[in-house]
């Protein structure tokens, strides 16, 4: 397998932090994009985005080249956005329970603005950012993986298999289902 | 149609993932599949519309924030060279076979060895000579004999300085030792040993020291500085102490 961070990698697994800094620096932004894309605000997703390479800097001694590093990282950071989301999913539930909150009245992607987010008052965005969110509501969580990593991360339909550890027929199940969801909502638009 | 065995390569058709071979069979089978076709055109709408969708960026603030964090994380993490890295990975982390039973014999002999010198050891002290008398033949003869005339001489030496009146812990110390009593049996079996050797100057040694033994052993319940005296006096006499010195530097 012919992985760019092989060198990095290797040095990382004997213990050089510096190289692993660089990993760190490599990957830093292109994993809290993956995790808000998943999570959906910047102040939770750099939560995941930290566990994510804490996790890694851990496990990087039993890391094995089975897989590139960046099929690896992606792994991580996808397992805790999706481990964040039930535990987020849970404790919301313990709420409405209590205040006898409607979940339908929750959005993906919440009402409240982030504020870690630059506002960019694009309304057009804004619908389509609305569409996507109430999409994401609807599907699995892995479902929603494969669909960011494919869509917004521009990851093949194996990258994908081995990222969120299915069968690549999975993977393109998922994705059809969530193009047909999208399409149907967009029709409904119109 | 409400399904199609190929529409899962819709998305490697649609994606450019498929090889020119799979392209060419799946662009035909693509005229005539009305299902295939409209998961095409969801896909198609699905990667237009993500097209436009901007993803909101973060605040720079943020961005510099989240950087620093993760520097900080990192640095705060407890730096190991590679060498000892290396060496935790060879014998703690993930230690070969080889290693790991290297390890188990290692702690053995370690194990042994403070058994031998800090238990076993004083376990035979005050194990009576009874229990290791079945060990006696492998024992060094000579080197039982000195040891015996080593303890004996500490021991009468010790009740020839006593203080009988001043000394009444120290005596009463001396006496609940049963220490008496091991030598006592140690000089019953080195006096058979003896008669077998037929060493007569040995076994008038050690019927003098029997005397003196068997008189401690008596004071065990009544300790009076006069009982005291009386032994120190008999030791005085016999001149035990002087011989025992004289034979210690003897060949035996």
């Amino acid at each position: 397998m012919n992985d760019p961070d092989l060198k990095l990698v290797k040095k990382a697994k004997q213990g050089d932090q510096h190289a692993f800094g660089k990993l760190v620096k490599k990957y830093q932004n292109k994993i809290l994009y993956l995790a808000y894309d998943l999570v959906g605000n910047y102040t939770d997703a750099q939560d995941v985005a930290q566990n994510t390479f804490l996790h890694a800097f851990k496990n990087i001694p039993y890391f094995r080249d089975e897989s590139s590093f960046s099929t690896w990282i992606y792994r991580i950071a996808t397992n805790a956005a999706i481990d964040f989301q039930r535990s987020k999913k849970r404790r919301r539930q313990i709420f409405i329970n209590q205040s006898k909150y409607d979940e339908q009245d929750q959005p993906y992607l919440e009402n409240v603005e982030d504020p870690a987010v630059s506002i960019i008052k694009d309304l057009e965005n804004s619908d389509l950012k609305e569409l996507i969110s109430e999409l994401m509501e609807q599907l699995s969580p892995q479902q929603r993986a494969a669909f960011v990593l494919k869509f917004f991360h521009d990851k093949t339909t194996e990258e994908i298999a081995k990222i969120i550890e299915c069968n690549p027929v999975t993977v393109r199940g998922h994705l059809l289902r969530a193009t047909i969801k999208l399409r149907k909502k967009l029709k409904d638009e119109r | 149609m409400s399904s199609c065995n190929q529409k899962h390569f819709t998305v490697d058709y649609f994606f450019d993932e498929l090889t020119d071979d799979q392209k060419l069979k799946y662009e035909n089978h693509l005229k005539r599949c009305e299902l295939c076709q409209q998961h095409l055109d969801a896909l198609k709408g699905t990667a237009t519309a993500v097209k436009r969708f901007q993803r909101q960026q973060p605040d720079k603030k943020f961005l510099k924030n989240y950087h620093r964090q993760l520097q900080e994380q990192f640095s705060s993490e407890k730096k190991r060279t590679p060498i000892i890295d290396k060496v935790i990975d060879i014998f703690i982390r993930r230690p070969s076979i080889a290693i790991r039973i290297a390890e188990a014999v290692a702690l053995l002999i370690v194990g042994v060895f403070i058994g031998r010198n800090f238990v076993w050891q004083s376990e035979f002290l005050r194990t009576p000579l009874s229990q290791y008398q079945n060990n006696y033949q492998i024992l060094n003869e000579d080197l039982l004999l000195k040891n015996y005339l080593r303890e004996t001489e500490m021991v009468l030496l010790d009740v020839s300085n006593l203080d009988p009146v001043e000394d009444q812990k120290i005596i009463f110390n001396l006496i609940q030792s049963t220490k008496y009593r091991y030598l006592l049996q140690k000089t019953a079996l080195l006096k058979n040993q003896a008669y077998e050797l037929e060493d007569q100057q040995l076994i008038e040694l050690l019927n003098r020291v029997e005397l003196i033994l068997l008189e401690l052993c008596n004071l065990e319940e009544q300790v009076s500085p006069a009982a005291i005296d009386e032994i120190k006096q008999q030791l005085k006499r016999s001149y035990l102490l002087m011989e025992i010195k004289s034979i210690k530097h003897q060949e035996i």
